[in-house]
């Protein structure tokens, strides 16, 4: 399924919103959290205090909510996009007497026009587009294109030929899932061309399908195959047919059609799950000519065992182009192609550099490990809210209490690799902190991928 | 032509741009339209079921009335059809006796519950011996409550010096709640059936994969290969065998969970990423086909 929901981030506008009352025993932050959306994290500085009440306004009545007694001094707080809010913070001593109050200035939560977090993504859908399209305009200025001969396609003719000749039927089944799938659009796509051949040799169609919004898709494609074809006379909408939504009963009336009509040719072209080899397996037993094809990682080792030819991966999707000789789409295939170029080279460029550079520039292994904090905090504090990118009052809480066996880790916010690591190591260890290097790829639950070389080759 | 073919293309185009674009847009109204679009995708469906149950009923009934070959298995599927249908909008089942008082006779109603309900008499007195404001559900030991039974239970209850009163579940809760008809139709006809067509799919896998591991050429010798050391690393016979590699330093990268784990963890998974690369390529380029208009054929375009 397409993985399926995607989620829209709420950010707040604004910033940092400070208040402090010198005269009164605590104090208090919120700040927005940048990409969590809807996000407000709430920072307390406390005296002594028994315990400490926050408060929110209501968004109806504008009333003073108690929502949290919490002795954290640092926690999160999800509210509603556009919503003004406020807190207060209320500390109570042991003999529950308040000895502080602060109140937080009203804040509008406002969620951004453009998702940052996205942004690499984003570009890399800049760019993919940008060369699919690039060579689809090349391909409209009539610039030949070349694309290598695909066994499973070439074969498309040929199993349709058998079923001509044989007198039997052509069994086409365009997965299991709804329109909503890319996969059940590329099959609905590649019956259009099968139903194309299937009218030219005057061949049977018969279409199972397992929804009925498939049903509809599939008649309209089979209708304008057929009428392209100057055999209009020859459709009929009960080829395309509609039994059941549920897996295994449309897999038993998928298996019933061939072991009662034994067509001739068998196209499983779609998104199918564990149904997939009962299919291509009763097809296998019947003799029938079987090619496959699907985007289901996990269904193509069974196709490729019981089916004649399966269409792997991109295989699958470029059918359509393959078969037909639409311009536009071989351009569009020459475009994919191109992006796998250069996703190939960024690994191999990315395999050499974990090679040669692993364990010095790994942006995951290593972590300043600080042990204590010498005679000025103060400054590896401010030291390590710059490294980490946390706000110094949650820096003082966080770092405050470290015990000089276990130490604290330092995260250098995803750029955690050795060099780093020893640069901020030095650079705290001259404001008199005590500070280690943690190698996080010796670890000894994580799995290291050069063990088993080391075996091989060092014998240790 | 135009009603058929262009405006549903420039409604697949504008719909996929601001789909594709309300990924990266986290401001209302884009944030919410994934969630509008999927229940309004959901509504098209559910209506859209009524025309395939339609086309169900023409075929399957069609083979019954000129008696095709196989018409028997159509008139399977067509009362099949109409009994669930049935049982789901019209006989629910699903009635209970709900106990309020035990009158002046308990331990005759604990036994007669404990009787009726197949249940321990301990564990009645524990669940029955005092019953809320709103009574106690006694739930029949029988597949499907009808009203009719019911009632009986109520009958012989009220004999016994309780009171009972009967009550009984509501329609849509029927699908799931105990004792209705339907329920008793999916348990007793649908799961089993369904189980029965998972369960083949063991033996295919065994015929499946003694046809992949015949050594026809070099490729299928290495799938056979890795075939066995996967099989056997992942089952504690694999392990005991290998043993004695352990001890051996030099020897230990032998032990057969370790060459397993090896060949899943980087031959197998790098050739399974490349597979998904291809295709996750290939989603974008349909559906940038699809978006751009060339590709209209499953709209019944050229």
């Amino acid at each position: 399924m397409i993985a399926k929901r995607t989620v829209c981030m709420l950010i707040l506008l604004l910033g940092l919103t400070s208040f402090a009352f010198a005269d009164l025993a605590i104090s208090a932050k919120v700040e927005s959290s940048a990409q969590d959306g809807n996000k407000v994290n709430i920072v307390i500085t406390p005296t002594e205090t028994s315990s400490i009440y926050i408060l929110q306004t209501s968004a109806e009545s504008g009333e003073w909510i108690t929502f949290r007694e919490t002795r954290d001094l640092v926690f999160s707080r999800n509210i509603d996009n556009d919503i003004s809010t406020q807190f207060k913070v209320i500390a109570l001593d042991e003999n529950r007497t308040v000895v502080g109050e602060a109140l937080s200035e009203r804040i509008t939560t406002k969620a951004k026009w453009f998702n940052m977090n996205r942004l690499n993504r984003f570009i890399g859908l800049l760019i993919i587009c940008g060369v699919i399209l690039y060579y689809i305009g090349r391909a409209r200025k009539n610039k030949k294109i070349y694309l290598r001969p695909v066994a499973g396609l070439q074969a498309f003719e040929e199993a349709v030929g058998r079923a001509t000749e044989m007198g039997r039927s052509v069994l086409f089944v365009p997965g299991i899932m709804d329109l909503d799938q890319v996969e059940t659009i590329s099959g609905l796509i590649i019956l259009g061309h099968v139903a194309k051949m299937t009218a030219r040799y005057e061949a049977e169609l018969n279409v199972p399908v397992s929804r009925s919004l498939v049903m509809e898709s599939g008649r309209e494609t089979v209708r304008a195959s057929y009428i392209s074809e100057g055999r209009p006379d020859l459709f009929s909408a009960d080829m395309v047919h509609y039994y059941t939504d549920d897996q295994f009963a449309f897999a038993a009336a998928v298996d019933g059609i061939m072991l009662r009509e034994k067509p001739a040719a068998v196209f499983l072209q779609g998104k199918f799950y564990a149904e997939s080899l009962i299919m291509a397996e009763t097809g296998n037993s019947i003799g029938a000519i079987q090619i496959a094809g699907t985007g289901s990682p996990s269904q193509i080792p069974f196709f490729v065992t019981a089916c004649d030819y399966t269409l792997i991966g991109e295989e699958f999707f470029a059918a359509s182009a393959y078969l037909g000789d639409d311009p536009k789409l071989l351009g569009s295939i020459k475009g994919q192609d191109i992006v796998k170029a250069i996703l190939m080279a960024c690994l191999g460029l990315g395999v050499i550099l974990q090679t040669v550079f692993s364990g010095i520039y790994n942006s995951d292994g290593f972590y300043p490990k600080i042990k204590s904090l010498g005679e000025n905090p103060t400054a590896v504090y401010s030291i390590i809210a710059e490294v980490s990118s946390i706000p110094l009052e949650k820096v003082q809480y966080i770092y405050s209490n470290i015990d000089d066996k276990l130490g604290k880790n330092i995260d250098i916010q995803g750029k955690n690799s050795r060099f780093n690591a020893e640069k901020v190591i030095r650079k705290l260890e001259r404001n008199g902190a005590t500070v280690d290097l943690y190698d996080n790829t010796k670890l000894e639950n994580k799995d290291n991928k050069w063990d088993f070389f080391k075996n091989l080759f060092a014998g240790s | 032509m135009f009603w058929k073919r262009t405006i549903p293309s420039i409604i697949v185009a504008a719909v996929g741009v601001i789909m594709l674009l309300s990924w990266f847009i986290p401001h209302a109204p884009f944030d919410e339209l994934e969630i509008h679009a999927t229940q309004w995708y959901d509504i098209i469906a559910s209506f859209a079921m009524i025309l395939g149950a339609l086309n169900l009923l023409k075929l399957q009934g069609r083979k019954v009335v000129k008696r095709q070959k196989g018409w028997a298995y159509s008139l399977a599927a067509v009362l099949a059809f109409f009994m669930t249908l049935t049982f789901g909008f019209m006989v629910k089942g699903g009635f209970y006796p709900n106990l309020e008082s035990l009158g002046d006779n308990p331990e005759a109603v604990y036994a007669y519950i404990a009787e009726a309900t197949d249940n321990d008499l301990e564990n009645t007195i524990s669940l029955y011996g005092s019953p809320g404001e709103n009574g106690e559900q006694i739930i029949l030991h029988k597949a499907v409550v009808s009203k009719k039974a019911a009632l009986k239970a109520i009958d012989e209850l009220e004999a016994l010096g309780a009171t009972v009163s009967l009550g009984e579940l509501q329609w849509g809760s029927h699908v799931q709640g105990q004792k209705t008809y339907y329920r008793w139709v999916f348990y007793t006809f649908f799961t089993p059936l369904s189980a029965t067509m998972f369960a083949l799919l063991a033996f295919f896998v065994a015929s499946a994969s003694y046809r992949a591991f015949k050594i026809r050429n070099a490729e299928a010798t290495v799938l056979l290969v890795s075939g066995i050391l996967i099989m056997l690393g992942r089952v504690p016979l694999g392990a005991y065998l290998t043993a004695w590699t352990q001890k051996i330093s030099w020897l230990s990268w032998l032990h057969l969970p370790t060459i397993q784990e090896w060949l899943y963890q980087y031959p197998n998974a790098a050739g399974a990423r490349a597979i998904m690369i291809g295709i996750g390529l290939g989603i974008v380029g349909t559906s940038l086909r699809v978006i751009l208009g060339i590709e209209k054929s499953f709209m019944g375009g050229d």
